[in-house]
């Protein structure tokens, strides 16, 4: 199934072994059934989340808190070759959640699983006329000892640059998981807004005097 | 991560820090940017006939991106037009011992000599047209 729809039921997955419904794809706490091939999933399989941008956060904290419990070391303890499934499953976790937590990561990721993605969009690096140039203004001004009403003006707008991208990611994706639209154009800018966080939050970081924690060797 | 010592050198005592007008006539100028990171890059070249005389940099990014556009800076320097637009990123990889994770710094590099040459070239034939 290639669409998505906002309220669509995590797809889960049935036990092959005693027929439960597993919140974990890879693991089943249940009779301790491993599906290995299962950790390739996509994230929101794995943890057995609907494929949508509109995660309720609530939804996901619990998920962490019952999964963790599922796979957490001391369910392991004494048998062998398990303490590294364990580690692995809680990688497996990890990672899930936290692309699926942070709105942009999760817009990029699911733009990421379009089947269209690879030809279409993975390269893009298209950005609105004249963004550059300005990003560039900003880093220079805040470089060069703005006063400190100007820094702050930098950061707040920043900020709102932020949510605005956001509020119109969430936009965009609820027009595609409604199958309004056309997907195409809609993934187009979804990715030239996408393409716009990092240097928002980059003047941001130097807007609040944090060095780039990138930057020194 | 490691950086390796010619970076470090680079990141500590970037050559070329700074800027020409881009107005001026002899000035080229190419801003770029990497998407992924956030990182924005300006180089300019300063040029005597076909031949770049001064280079200057400005980056605001990752350590590699900073010793990637000084490094590009000191090559460019004394090059004809042509012959800086035959400098690859690959140079600039193996020059500074770049890991494959921070390769994409020396791809910026590169795109920022191939934009600032550009421009200058643009401006010029706009000067010829009058």
């Amino acid at each position: 199934m290639t669409t998505t729809h906002r309220h669509s039921e995590a797809p889960g997955f049935t036990c092959e072994n005693c027929g439960r419904t597993m919140l974990f794809a890879p693991y089943c706490a249940a009779c301790d059934t491993v599906y290995p091939e299962r950790r390739g999933l996509n994230l929101f399989d794995r943890i057995g989340l609907p494929r949508t941008f509109f995660l309720d956060p609530d939804l996901l904290d619990r998920r962490e808190v019952e999964i963790s419990r599922q796979v957490h070391p001391d369910r392991f303890v004494g048998r062998e070759g398990r303490a590294d499934l364990a580690v692995s499953f809680q990688a497996s976790l990890n990672e899930a959640l936290r692309v699926l937590r942070e709105p942009f990561a999760r817009a990029e990721y699911l733009l990421s699983l379009a089947p269209e993605y690879a030809s279409e969009l993975r390269d893009s690096r298209a950005l609105p006329d004249g963004f550059l140039a300005a990003q560039l203004e900003l880093r220079e001004e805040l470089d060069g000892g703005a006063s400190e009403a100007r820094v702050q003006e930098i950061r707040r707008r920043a900020r709102r640059d932020l949510q605005e991208v956001e509020a119109r990611v969430g936009e965009l994706f609820r027009l595609m998981e409604s199958g309004e639209g056309d997907p195409r154009a809609l993934r187009a800018e979804v990715r030239l807004l996408l393409n716009q966080v990092k240097y928002f939050q980059n003047v941001q970081r130097a807007a609040r005097g944090e060095s780039d924690p990138r930057a020194t060797p | 991560m490691a950086y390796s010592d010619k970076v470090i050198d680079h990141y500590n005592n970037p050559r070329n820090v700074g800027s020409f007008k881009k107005e001026e006539d002899d000035v080229g100028t190419g801003v770029v940017g990497a998407p992924e990171c956030g990182d924005v890059m300006k180089l300019q070249i300063k040029v005597e006939g076909e031949r770049i005389v001064d280079a200057r940099f400005k980056t605001f990014g990752c350590g590699s991106a900073i010793a990637s556009s000084s490094l590009a800076t000191e090559m460019m320097k004394g090059r004809t037009l042509d012959e800086a637009l035959g400098i690859k990123n690959s140079d600039i990889v193996e020059e500074l011992s770049l890991p494959p994770v921070k390769i994409h710094c020396s791809v910026l590099a590169e795109d920022a000599i191939k934009a600032a040459v550009a421009d200058y070239k643009a401006r010029k034939a706009q000067q010829a047209q009058g």
